[in-house]
Formats: C-alpha cells, structure tokens, sequence
C-alpha cells in the first residue's frame, strides 16, 4: 500500500466521500470483472459491485491496515458474491435505477460476446461450448464456483486466492480439481 | 509418486502454479509415462476451451453504470440515515428503558416517535409545506423494511433500520439553498428520467441567476452542482446529460467543469454531447484566452480515435481556434 493510498483511507474513514470514490476507483473494475465472472450477467453484477461498495463504505472505518485494501476488498467481493445467489431477493431492491439497463444493457454485451471473423457454425459451437462450461459451473458450490473464477477467469494465483477466500492453499487447490472435473465430464463430447 | 498425483501436478503446470523443480519431474514423468501425456493433452485442451470461452468482459459502459447507480444508492442511504440519526438522539434523550420485558413496547413507541417527527416537525426551514398525502388511514408514514440490526437483551436497548416514506407537497424560492438542496438530491436519487430532466431545468435555472454573482458571496447550495458534475457523467438517460452540461456553463468554469467535460468526451458514447463537451470547452478557452495541456492532450486523442466525424472535426477545430498544433 503507498503512502497515497493510505492517505486516501483515512480520510475515507474519516468521512471524506472524494477520497473514498478515488479509492475504490483504483479497484472497482476488478470487483465487478470478479463479479461478472461468477455471476455471468450485467445487471446481477451491478448488483454485486453496489452491496460490495455499500459494503466497504459501512466498514471502511473498521479497516485497520492489518492487510493490503485491495485483499480486503477482494474478500468482501467474494463474500457478497457467494451469499448473493441465496440471498438474490433480499440485495434485488438495492437495483434502483432499470432504466439504464433498457438503453445500454443487453444489447451491446451481447454484440461483444460474438467476436468479429467468426461463422455462424463456430458462434453455435462457442455459444454450446459456453452452456456447458455454465452447466458445469451450476453443479459446483459457491466457493468451488469462485475459486474456478478467481484462477481460470481472474488469473489469480493459488496462494492469492486463499488469502482472500481465507482458506488454506489446500482448500484451493481441492476446489479447483474438483472444479476441473466437472467441467470434464460437462465437456467430455469435445475433448474426445 | 502415483498416477494421481502427477494428474494433479498436471493441473498445476498448466495454471503456472509449479516450481521449477516440480516441473522437470513432471516433464521426466510424461516422457515415461504414455498415460499421463495423454492426460496433460486433454487437460490442455480442457484448459484451452475454457480459457476461450472466459467471462470477464466489462467494458467502461458497464463500469460508468455500476458506478453511477452505487452512487445514486449511496447517496439515498446517506439521506435517510441523517434523517434516523436525528429520531435516534432525540429518542436517546427521553427514553431509557432497560428491561427486557419492554423490547417490545420500545419498538413501537420508536416508530411512533419517528412517524411523529416526520408529520410534525417543521424544523427551522422556511420552506411552504403545502399538504401531505398518505394512503394509509391510520397515519402519515408508511414504514416497511424494519431490519434488526441489534436487539440486545442485556441492555434493553435495540437497533433497527427500516424505509419511511412520507408524500409531501412543498413550494419555495429557487433561491432557498433548503429547495435546492432537495433538487439537487433529486437529480441524482430519482428514478424516473423526465423528473430528473424537470429537476435540471429547475437547477439550470437556478445556476444561471447565481452565474452572476461575486465569488463566495453566491447563496448557490454547493449540492446543486455537485449534483450536476454527477449527472453529467453518469446520469443513464442522454437528455439529462444535455441539460446537465448546458447548466454547468452557467457556472462560473472552473476546474472541475473542466475535467467532467473531458470526462464527457472521452466516454460518453452519445457523440451529441461529446460535441457539446468540446463547445463547453471551446466558449471556456474564449473567455479565459487559454487551454491546458490535458485538454489539450484529450482533444488531439478525439482527433486520433473518436469514431464521430463531426466530433473528431469539432475537436480539430477547438484547437484551430486556439492556435494549437
């Protein structure tokens, strides 16, 4: 953490909202790109990125350096994002404005998922490809699913993951096997 | 070392999670081992297939948006804490009740209280409260999402939070900081876009009397345009945007109209106000016979990559204009 950082903290703390926007500003794309790959949409991940910052303003002051402010808030993203599904209609009011999403939501990230160049015989068989990776995602359990993420789609390190999901490197590495092995038996027809 | 372990270490290899002793082992093993080569190309291909198919494409559109709505939540939560935090001292002075017995009784005399507080408190503001309408029978208020928060037997005390909404009809001066302030709040907390358009009106108005006024003696809530900057950058709805920016140019420029300007043209995907940024900019450098280098840096980079003609025209001209190559 640099001196800036820290600077920016505790005037957060101290109820400074410029600094607290300028930290979490350095950060955020990060939280919602963990979010969106787990939970696979726009507005959920919204969703996720509000209750995280909503999150850490209500206990930024309880932040007392013991580690670096990206690990903690990594960590508050992944405990929101685990309890999120269980917990989908209790976080569903803090949506507040659908509007935004009627003008730029779906349309767009849908044209940004098919990738310029490509057939329509290879966008079926990414678009199959892509169900099935998000079947086998289903079976797994919240930690499973978010290790998954964190390594194959966030490229975080095995030791990084289990600082922020604070669980041995052993934990990790179980829950991506097991993660791995779903997959495998989900995409078994094109590996063959 | 067994099967297992190898596929393990596999794994591993291929997540660039091995040491580099770990890794010649591995390699010596899948030169013996026939089994354990093929498993590495599947599990390669595996890897591969998934890697193609990653989910982690958040554009700045959808990041403008997670913020703008956070910050629109953030900003009613803050308003209605003030507001609880007030019921909660005044509650803290006159009641002290410490038996367990009485959670209950506490309970409802809190709500009670607050939905005494809302009805009849007129505060010190001088603003025309004109009529409230409810269309609960029994009361003004309407409470719902009671959350516990702490209800702590041993100290007979409990702490809750809960929504309380009160329909209220006000009429004042634009020039009373209380009314802007509430507009400015509106702006940014509404939901709906064609009151948030009417709120600009009202707040571009209010912008454009105040324009005139000698610095640090103006009566302008420092709300109203910070409430402004923030819907002109993230404000969902286009023409709130519009409006936004043409009231900002009633404000004395400054720094940070400068700065959401140049916000404005490197990304709002609307090319209208991405001209409008650049004509904000361009009456700026008339009256003050100058730009700064960001703008200009930002303005040569709209030349380069805007993918609007006339934008990327009207920027080359600003600089024209300003003699700047």
């Amino acid at each position: 953490m640099t001196q800036e950082e820290n600077n920016l903290i505790i005037a957060a703390q101290n109820g400074d909202k410029t600094a607290f926007e300028e930290l979490i500003y350095r950060y955020d794309k990060n939280v919602l790109g963990i979010a969106y790959s787990y939970i696979g949409n726009n507005e959920d991940a919204k969703d996720i990125y509000q209750e995280v910052f909503l999150r850490v303003y209500k206990g930024i002051k309880k932040f007392e350096f013991r580690s670096e402010f990206s690990t903690w808030l990594y960590r508050v993203t992944t405990n929101v994002c685990l309890t999120y599904r269980s917990q989908k209609k209790k976080f569903a009011y803090s949506s507040l404005d659908e509007e935004i999403s009627d003008e730029d939501g779906e349309q767009r990230s849908l044209a940004d998922t098919i990738a310029d160049g490509e057939s329509s015989d290879e966008r079926a068989l990414g678009s199959e490809i892509s169900e099935m990776i998000d079947n086998g995602l289903e079976k797994l359990s919240p930690q499973q699913r978010m290790v998954f993420t964190l390594k194959h789609y966030k490229g975080y390190k095995i030791k990084e993951i289990s600082t922020i999901m604070n669980c041995t490197e052993g934990t990790v590495k179980n829950y991506l096997f097991f993660a791995t092995q779903k997959m495998r038996e989900n995409l078994k027809d094109f590996l063959d | 070392m067994d099967h297992k372990i190898f596929k393990e270490m596999i794994q591993l290899a291929l997540l660039d999670e091995l040491n580099e002793e770990e890794m010649k082992k591995l390699h010596q093993h899948l030169i013996e081992c026939s089994e354990c080569q093929s498993e590495y190309d599947k599990q390669s291909k595996l890897f591969s297939i998934i890697n193609k198919n990653k989910k982690d494409a958040v554009n700045d559109d959808l990041l403008n948006e997670a913020r703008a709505q956070f910050k629109r939540k953030l900003n009613y939560d803050l308003s209605k804490q003030s507001l609880l935090e007030k019921a909660f001292r005044a509650l803290r002075t006159n009641v002290w009740i410490y038996r367990r017995s009485a959670l209950a009784g506490a309970f409802s005399l809190v709500i009670g209280f607050l939905a005494g507080y809302l009805i009849f408190s007129t505060g010190t503001s001088k603003l025309n409260v004109l009529g409230e309408r409810s269309g609960a029978e029994n009361g003004a208020v309407t409470i719902s999402n009671v959350r516990f928060l702490n209800d702590s037997l041993n100290t007979g005390e409990v702490e809750f939070s809960f929504d309380a909404v009160k329909q209220v009809t006000m009429k004042g001066k634009l020039s009373d900081p209380s009314i802007q302030k509430i507009l400015a709040e509106a702006l940014v907390n509404e939901k709906n876009p064609g009151t948030r358009i009417q709120t600009v009106n009202a707040l571009a108005n209010i912008s454009d009397k105040q324009a005139g006024q000698i610095p640090g003696k103006s009566n302008l809530n420092p709300k109203v345009k910070s409430a402004l900057l923030t819907a002109l950058k993230y404000d969902g709805n286009p023409a709130v945007r519009m409006e936004a920016l043409k009231a900002l140019l009633n404000f004395p420029f400054d720094n940070e109209i400068n700065d959401a300007l140049l916000f404005v043209l490197q990304h709002d995907k609307n090319s209208g106000l991405r001209v409008a940024a650049i004509n904000g900019l361009a009456t700026a450098m008339q009256n003050e016979k100058r730009i700064d280098p960001e703008t200009i840096k930002i303005l040569n980079q709209q030349i380069k990559n805007d993918d609007n003609e006339y934008v990327r025209i009207r920027a080359a001209s600003l600089l024209k204009e300003g003699n700047i190559q």
